[in-house]
């Protein structure tokens, strides 16, 4: 720790980070653009210019590290001076474009011009003209008279996909962003430039105009692309979402996320089942849930336990998996409970993609969950499955002839899904359920890291989340587990694993960046 | 398809001697000189050879080619006339000397003329003070001392030679130049 | 001590660009002596003639030499700043067309001192005729064994190479020329770190200016005492003077540091032409602020008592302007220069250089308003300091300095307009 004098107050400071980050701890704000934690310091903007004691004139904050004994100056008429001077700079040649510019509500620029000034604009001389409406690549827009030139686009491309795709080109006020001419920026995280650029000249052609920012809301989630789950906030308006941005996690995602992922928002409200359907005939959910649970009791008289077999999905939550193991053993009685998912892989990558386009396997391996294929193909092929109980796994869609040969040859079929498909409107009875952002629960991704979801709206219609479902057939089968909430399901989680969770209570308790679970713990218990 | 020719390749190789192997970057701009010398100008088929061979990235190349105004990313007329107007050429008529001779060719500064002869701009200062007002020809040699008369007799010279011949000749010593 | 030709020598020697010349005009010694000394010992000889750097900035050269950490086990280089863009300044020019081998001896030297193998001329672009000379005699020194492998017998290895730029002002920065070499845009790095520690490829460098190195072979020949003897109490030994403008006999003259301005205007300079009279100076490239004709005629050229009247010494490009030039004018032609060399990489510069020009371009042209010229000395204000380098000072000191000396002129151009209906 280093102790600083900050405004004239004695703070202590973490070691090693530079005057931005110190300050920030000490709860003061230091203005920047240019300067971000997760990129290279460039230090061009030079709006975080600060006055420190005995230093050759002000000093930018980004590339200052704290010292021991430093005396920093932020509120000085000085340094109020130089951040005025720097904003009427930026706003010189800046199109007055906010009425039609997406980034209005998040731009930098505006907060920085409400916050220091200056507000009246005494140039007389033409704005510097540049190209607007560049399409850049497949995800993205430039207009290059907005762009304030702070380059973290290009060190972007240069350190972190290091795919280079971007330049300044150019000198002095002519200097532009862009590509290679006739080159796009087409690289897999293309999207991240859109949430770096602190004003609207990188735009993302999916949100385009599309909704004011002001209107949305915000929750904390995951993203279900692939494994690793990157971290990630819904905007959302009246139960529709409108964008996946990346949320800051060191142990998952840095501060970046892919355009697959990015995009993968677009499945949430795909599709959807919001009714039940019984036999091919929309009905209630109460009709189909007795008309499931007749059948259970039939089957469990005719046939036994065993010739019920339960199988939930990597797609689910931690704490669905968990109801729908204490189904399968404690109401249902049958061994038969896997968690096998054939949702097919895709090429993974050496910065954040997974092969596994699943959210939460690893919840399954650390739940002790078979989720081997074969171990259900096996069930399927001895022939003695009368009910096949699927939980958001769409084996139907995605198996192959064999296993729709094998499925074919169920009795019945229920399927607990969030997707209104052919299948579902086969299968002897369909319940719909809510997807990620409906429901609280958590997801442990490829590396360990258990991360809690945001609920950000209530799911529409009738679906509901998979593991009230499953509640609810329990206590119709005379079993109450008494989830009501969130707390509740990990009251008993935390009792069941008393040394995974550290140092954590509760759900809420969780911390933000999440929780690394043992790797033993999820290499299969 | 651009390619080094021969000559343009020994140079290369050379220029990539001068570093160590880990900072073949640092050829980057010798590379330009040498397409830029063997092509005329940068288009951008020739700087993504450029790129390609120094193992760098098309948008950095393009970056530096277009950074530094002596490169050229956009196609000149055969010959490329650059009158120096910075301070001690503008006191000592470098602005009016420009002039004439745009007023000549019948362009303005920074064009082209019609016949793809000459490109004319204006050049900030080119390090020849005390022999104002001057100019540079094909980013190569100075023709200093300018008077009207020189400069009649410089298009002249020049309208008829392609584009590519050095340009050391014996004329320009006798346009003023001082030898060394 | 009378002063003594150190840089001219052989200027005006015919074919002194040939190796053979320059060893008999004395070249070549005092690189003989300086390879069996210590190089300790050598960098405590420059410190000791006082020599400064004559790029612009006049740092002492032999306590730069002493930043390289003599223990680190990174490569370091020599850097020899010949990017001479400064406008009116032209001398580096002159060493390289006429004396290109005391270069090269003065490149041997100082690598020897610092303890580089490997020493870089970046020469401007422009500079082509100039650069050609210069292969020409590296070649001579090579096949002469003074440069390659085993110089004169010493074990000391060096090799020199030119590198062409490619028009950019900026390269004249020491950090953006380091960039540039590096093949990347000549856009000027965040200091600290410095080049002594982290220069050429982040390894320990010395920058210097031409004509510094190529003082140095005379230093090590004839001693410190020798140079040290020549100039003021802060500012040694000779320089380049460069002189341009109005006067009758534009040049490169060597003088002493120290001999009145109005001297050397008058009698080096052949006076002001046209028999017109003097209106101001400009005293060491276009950066510098701008001094009256009373204050020109009474100041010494050295680089404290220009200093004092709010200038500075800088690269030795005097520009001289006579009393026909219209200043607002001349400003607007001095502004274009920066504004066209920002590397813009900054906001207060790249944004700043234009936004000046553009003013005084309004002004000059009739446009102008009062409002415009007191927001200039704010926008300059807002620019200085607040940069990544001194581009942004060069424009906003002499703007300011044009602007307190002559700003009835700058008034007059505003009335005018409001005299328009």
């Amino acid at each position: 720790m280093a102790t600083i004098t900050l405004n004239g107050q004695q703070v202590e400071v973490p070691d090693g980070l530079n005057l931005i980050q110190a300050a920030e701890t000490a709860g003061v704000t230091i203005p920047h653009y240019c300067y971000h934690p997760g990129l290279p310091v460039d230090g061009n903007c030079r709006m975080c210019l600060v006055e420190i004691e005995g230093a050759r004139g002000p000093q930018i904050s980004c590339n200052t590290p704290v010292k021991d004994g430093m005396v920093v100056k932020t509120d000085t008429p000085a340094v109020e001076k130089m951040r005025k001077g720097v904003q009427e700079f930026l706003l010189l040649n800046h199109p007055i474009d906010c009425p039609i510019c997406d980034q209005a509500g998040e731009c930098r620029l505006q907060d920085y011009y409400m916050e220091y000034g200056q507000y009246q604009n005494r140039s007389m001389v033409p704005k510097v003209e540049k190209d607007k409406v560049v399409d850049l690549g497949p995800l993205v827009v430039l207009d290059q008279e907005r762009c304030i030139l702070c380059s973290r686009c290009v060190r972007f491309c240069e350190s972190v996909t290091k795919t280079g795709e971007l330049v300044i080109s150019n000198r002095g006020d002519r200097s532009r962003i862009q590509a290679f001419p006739g080159k796009q920026l087409d690289n897999a995280y293309s999207g991240n430039v859109v949430d770096l650029c602190p004003v609207g000249a990188l735009t993302s052609k999916d949100f385009r105009f599309k909704q004011r920012v002001w209107f949305l809301e915000t929750a904390k989630s995951v993203c279900t692309g692939c494994s690793n789950g990157c971290a990630i906030t819904v905007d959302f308006r009246e139960g529709q979402p409108y964008r996946y941005k990346p949320r800051h996690n060191p142990q998952v995602n840095d501060y970046w996320m892919c355009d697959a992922g990015r995009l993968s928002y677009k499945q949430l409200n795909e599709n959807r089942l919001y009714t039940a359907i019984l036999g091919g005939e929309d009905t209630t959910i109460g009709k189909a849930l007795d008309a499931l649970v007749a059948r259970i009791r039939n089957v469990v008289a005719s046939h036994g336990p065993e010739a019920i077999a339960l199988v939930g999905s990597a797609h689910s939550t931690l704490e669905t998996q968990f109801v729908l193991r204490r189904l399968a053993q404690e109401v249902l009685k049958t061994s038969k409970v896997s968690g096998a998912t054939l949702t097919p892989d895709w090429e993974g990558d050496d910065l954040l993609k997974k092969a596994d386009r699943t959210p939460n396997r690893n919840g399954l391996r650390f739940l002790g969950i078979d989720h081997d294929p074969a171990t259900l193909r096996s069930w399927l092929e001895a022939g003695q499955v009368q009910l096949l109980i699927l939980v958001d796994n769409e084996l139907g869609l995605e198996g192959d002839d064999t296993w729709q040969a094998l499925l074919a040859q169920v009795p019945a079929v229920a399927l607990l899904t969030r997707t209104r498909s052919g299948w579902a409107e086969q299968v002897a009875c369909a319940l719909p359920i809510a997807n990620h952002v409906e429901q609280f629960g958590s997801f442990v991704q490829a590396k360990g890291v258990l991360q809690k979801l945001g609920k950000a709206y209530d799911p529409e219609g009738d679906s509901a989340p998979a593991l009230d479902i499953l509640q609810a057939i329990a206590r119709a089968l005379g079993t109450d587990f008494g989830y009501d909430d969130i707390e509740a399901v990990w009251t008993d989680l935390l009792k069941a694993y008393p040394e995974s969770f550290p140092g954590i209570d509760s759900f809420y308790g969780i911390p933000e960046h999440g929780v690394a679970l043992e790797l033993a713990a999820v290499a299969g218990k | 398809m651009f390619a080094f020719n021969e000559d343009s390749e020994r140079r290369f190789q050379d220029v990539l001697s001068h570093f160590p192997p880990e900072q073949r970057r640092a050829a980057t701009l010798p590379t330009l000189w040498i397409a830029q010398e063997q092509h005329g100008w940068l288009p951008p088929e020739v700087l993504e050879y450029c790129a390609n061979r120094l193992g760098e990235t098309p948008a950095h190349v393009y970056g530096v080619a277009t950074f530094y105004t002596m490169y050229l990313t956009e196609k000149p007329g055969n010959h490329l006339l650059e009158v120096c107007t910075s301070v001690s050429c503008c006191l000592t008529g470098g602005r009016e000397t420009l002039r004439y001779m745009c007023d000549k060719l019948g362009i303005e500064p920074g064009e082209t003329t019609p016949d793809g002869k000459f490109t004319v701009r204006a050049a900030e200062c080119l390090g020849s003070c005390d022999t104002s007002p001057m100019m540079q020809v094909d980013n190569d040699v100075f023709v200093e001392n300018l008077t009207p008369e020189r400069v009649d007799a410089l298009l002249t010279e020049l309208a008829d030679r392609p584009w590519g011949t050095r340009t050391e000749q014996a004329s320009f010593t006798a346009a003023g130049n001082r030898r060394f | 001590m009378a002063f003594t030709p150190v840089l001219s020598i052989r200027f005006d020697v015919p074919g002194a660009s040939r190796l053979e010349v320059y060893e008999a005009h004395g070249g070549y010694q005092a690189v003989r002596k300086a390879l069996g000394m210590e190089p300790a010992a050598l960098i405590e000889e420059v410190k000791q003639s006082g020599l400064r750097g004559r790029g612009g900035a006049g740092f002492p050269t032999g306590l730069k030499w002493s930043f390289i950490p003599k223990d680190s086990p990174k490569p370091k280089y020599l850097v020899v700043n010949a990017d001479e863009s400064e406008p009116g300044t032209f001398k580096d020019r002159k060493i390289m067309e006429r004396d290109p081998h005391a270069l090269i001896e003065g490149c041997i030297i100082s690598a020897f001192a610092i303890g580089a193998h490997k020493a870089y001329i970046y020469i401007r672009g422009e500079f082509n005729q100039q650069r050609l000379n210069v292969d020409d005699a590296i070649r001579e020194a090579y096949a002469r064994g003074y440069l390659g492998k085993n110089i004169l017998g010493s074990g000391f290895d060096l090799d020199l190479y030119t590198h062409r730029g490619a028009g950019a002002y900026i390269c004249g920065e020491e950090t953006g020329l380091l960039e540039s070499l590096e093949g990347k845009k000549g856009q000027p790095r965040l200091k600290p770190p410095f080049p002594a520690t982290h220069g050429l490829f982040q390894c320990p460098t010395v920058v210097n200016n031409v004509e510094t190195i190529a003082t140095v072979p005379w230093i090590v020949q004839h001693g410190a005492a020798a140079y040290a003897a020549m100039g003021t109490e802060k500012a040694k030994g000779t320089r380049l003077m460069c002189v341009s403008g109005h006067v009758n006999k534009p040049g490169v003259y060597e003088i002493e540091m120290g001999i009145p301005m109005k001297q050397f205007i008058e009698e080096h300079a052949g006076g002001i032409r046209m028999g017109r009279k003097l209106k101001a100076v400009i005293p060491g490239g276009s950066s510098c602020p701008i001094l009256t004709a009373d204050q020109a005629e009474s100041v010494t050229m050295d680089p404290e008592a220009i200093a004092a009247l709010g200038s500075m010494a800088g690269s030795g490009g005097m520009i001289v302007i006579d009393d026909q030039t219209d200043m607002v004018d001349l400003l607007e032609d001095l502004l274009h220069f920066y504004q066209h060399e920002s590397c813009g990489q900054c906001t207060p510069c790249r944004e700043g250089t234009d936004w000046l020009y553009k003013i005084i371009q309004r002004i000059n042209a009739g446009k102008g308003t009062t409002e415009e010229l007191d927001a200039v000395l704010d926008i300059a204000d807002n620019m200085e300091g607040k940069t990544i380098c001194a581009l942004a000072a060069a424009a906003t000191m002499p703007t300011r300095s044009y602007i307190k000396a002559y700003r009835h002129e700058f008034e007059a151009k505003i009335k005018r307009e409001r005299m328009t209906v």
